[in-house]
Formats: structure tokens, C-alpha cells, sequence
């Protein structure tokens, strides 16, 4: 048998990039020097756990402030859940 | 003055005469003789009670073979997406699949599909981040929450400094989360002579594909095994998320289906491995 979904069921039914709000707090000397860092970031993961906590993990990654503190949330909503893109927001 | 190789030599695309001749075949173009055609009877509600499903017209359709809903399919926890083809009492998003119309045509299945009566008691729906965290706010999974999907970890994220505290985010309506932290943070704001603020937002993101999430699934006659024809960047994984034996919860065992032998539809998505939706086994008959 064969299973082929149209254009709309795609849209409706396969993962997206997920919807997210992200807080971020940043402290710096008067030289461009980042002493502090601080993010809270909120993932809409719909229906299933997606894990999407690489955004908070990569946040304290490149940058790398002597202080830092970094809060990931991934919220159930009813809506289909999101898969692994490159980024929250971007295909 | 360093001589590269590849740097300013034009490549050609592996499948690009291929695809602007028409020849490649997409896996909607795959056609078995005797072949069944599925479509899905999906829900418009977000959230809802499925108080009864009746395909009695959906069976009297020229062409449609059989119908299948949550009630012929074994009822096992529904720890990730792939694990709840067929919505089971409830539906919890807009366009979950409700019913499977099986027709000898894609036409008749879409007929079939068509004459399947769903009827739904609609509850309130959360649709935003701030509605699921307020006080009182209905819960997605009210009988317990299925497991993070793990899904993270091979991106190499240099992490190891920081202490990960998985206890400090919990509540009704979040599924994970995690702090962590590094120095003091409160001490270096203090000796910031310059704090930035800023809420960013993002929205859900899909893409438009070039050809439609499709699989074709090919039962060896004499029973030794299955051939699935996948729009799939990840075979294995539509291997490993194959059934195990409801009973012994092994496989393969005598009465677990047969491990698939999966090819790859030569397509956009074999081709490219940046089709995020395409590793999930959804339309997976």
C-alpha cells in the first residue's frame, strides 16, 4: 500500500521549526568585554517532547562569559510538535 | 599562492540531469501493480474527546477496502509522535490523523475518506507558550507525559563547564528544561558597566517541499519480509522505529512484523540531509 500526504496535510500534520520566545540579558565592560550572560528561552514544543535545548546549551557555547546562567523550558501546547532544524524560527 | 581543488571548480549536481529531464522518480511516482491507497481522515479541532467514529459509508464507497482507526491498532504508550499514528480517544493538534480510508484508488480512499464520521466533544485548546504555563491552563497530557525524544547532542555544543540542573524547570504543561549555570551571575552584572535587554520571538516554521511525505510499503508474497519506498533523509531510523512485538516487546520475534528492507525514493530528501520532517516515519504505513 501506498500513503502519499497532499500539500495541506504536510503543512498540518509534519514538524515544523518550533515557535519560541527568547529573554536574553547581556552585561559588558566598557571595552566589549561580555562579564555576564543570561537567557531564558521558552520553546513551543506542541503536542511532543522535541528537545530543542540545544538553543540554550549553544547560548553559553560560543560565548563565553566568566558568568553565566542559561534556562531552557520546552511548554506543551496542542499543536503538532516541531522537529530539529538549524535554529527555533529558521528552515 | 595555495591550488585547491574543489574551491572555484564547478561541481555538478548528482541528480541534476536527472531531475531537469523528468527521469528521476519521486517517491509519489512509485506504482505497484495491485497496490492500496491510503488517506488519512485527519481532526479540525486542536483539541477534542472523539466521542465516535462511524465508517460504515465510508465502506459502501466503490473501491475503498477497509478503514482502520486507533481500535485496530495495538494500544501501546505513546512516548513520541511515532508511536500515535492513529489519534486514541482524543486529538491534541489541528490535522492529527484520525482514520486511515484504504481504497483501490487514491481517488476512491479520498471518496472513503470523505464519508468517515468523526464526531468530536471540543475542549479548550492551548495554542501559545504563555496559555500553557498560566494557572489552570488544560493540560496536553492530563495522564502523564510521554519522555523527551533525546534528540540533541550531536551538535557539539562545549558545554562542560557548566553545571546542568534538569530539576529546576518543571511544571504542569512543560516537558523538559534545564538551567545552567556558570560563575555568579548576579556578581557579573554587577561589574557590567553596560546591560542589554532584549524578548526575541519566533514563529512555527515549515517548508514547502518539492514532493509530498510519501511510503510505499511492498509485502514480500510468501511472507519473508517488507519493502518500504520512503521520502526519508534516515532510513535506519524508519528501521529502528520499526514494531517490536507487542507481547515480548522484542524483534524480531515469530509474531512481531518483519523488519523492512527500506529504499530510499530518489528524491529531493534522499538527496538533501536538511529536510528536518523527512527523518520522521509519519506517513509510514
Amino acid at each position: 500500500m501506498t500513503l502519499s500526504l497532499t500539500r495541506s496535510e504536510e503543512m498540518l500534520a509534519t514538524n515544523p521549526a518550533p515557535a519560541a520566545e527568547l529573554h536574553v540579558k547581556l552585561g559588558a565592560k566598557q571595552d566589549g568585554t561580555f562579564v555576564a550572560l543570561q537567557g531564558d528561552i521558552k520553546v513551543d514544543t506542541g503536542c511532543f517532547p522535541s528537545y530543542h535545548g540545544i538553543a540554550a546549551w549553544l547560548l553559553g557555547s560560543f560565548y563565553q562569559p566568566p558568568h553565566m546562567e542559561s534556562r531552557y523550558t520546552e511548554v506543551f501546547t496542542h499543536k503538532v510538535s516541531p522537529a530539529a532544524y538549524r535554529a527555533p524560527g529558521a528552515p | 599562492m595555495i591550488e585547491y581543488k574543489s574551491i572555484g571548480t564547478p561541481t555538478r549536481v548528482l541528480d541534476g540531469r536527472d531531475k531537469i529531464t523528468g527521469q528521476i522518480q519521486y517517491a509519489p511516482d512509485i506504482k505497484i501493480p495491485g497496490m492500496l491507497h491510503g488517506r488519512l481522515v485527519t481532526s479540525p479541532h486542536a483539541h477534542a474527546t472523539i466521542s465516535s467514529i462511524d465508517a460504515s459509508a465510508a465502506l459502501t464507497v466503490p473501491g475503498v477496502v477497509q478503514v482502520i482507526t486507533a481500535q485496530e491498532l495495538p494500544d501501546i504508550p505513546a512516548k513520541s509522535r511515532n508511536r500515535l499514528f492513529l489519534a486514541r480517544g482524543r486529538v491534541i493538534f489541528a490535522g492529527q490523523p484520525v482514520a486511515l480510508v484504504l481504497a483501490e484508488s487514491a481517488a476512491a480512499a479520498e471518496d472513503g475518506a470523505e464519508q468517515v464520521w468523526v464526531e468530536y466533544d471540543a475542549l479548550t485548546a492551548v495554542t501559545t507558550i504563555s496559555e500553557a504555563l498560566a494557572e489552570g491552563a488544560p493540560l496536553v497530557w492530563p495522564g502523564g507525559k510521554p519522555g523527551a525524544s533525546g534528540e540533541a547532542g550531536a551538535h557539539g555544543a562545549d558545554i562542560s563547564e557548566e553545571e546542568e540542573d534538569e530539576d529546576a524547570v518543571k511544571g504542569p504543561n512543560i516537558a523538559n528544561g534545564f538551567v545552567m549555570k556558570r560563575g555568579d551571575i548576579a556578581a557579573g552584572f554587577a561589574e557590567a558597566d553596560v546591560i542589554i535587554e532584549r524578548t526575541f520571538s519566533t514563529s512555527m516554521v515549515h517548508q514547502s517541499y518539492l514532493e509530498p511525505m510519501t511510503h510505499t510499503a511492498v509485502p514480500d508474497a510468501y511472507g519473508n519480509g517488507i519493502t518500504v519506498y520512503a521520502s526519508t533523509q534516515a532510513p535506519s531510523m524508519l528501521v529502528n522505529k520499526w514494531p517490536k512485538c507487542w507481547v515480548c516487546r522484542k524483534r524480531p520475534c515469530a509474531s512481531s512484523p518483519p523488519i523492512p528492507v527500506v529504499h530510499l525514493a530518489a528524491n529531493s530528501s534522499s538527496m538533501n540531509p536538511l529536510w528536518p520532517s523527512s527523518p520522521k516515519q509519519l506517513a509510514a504505513p
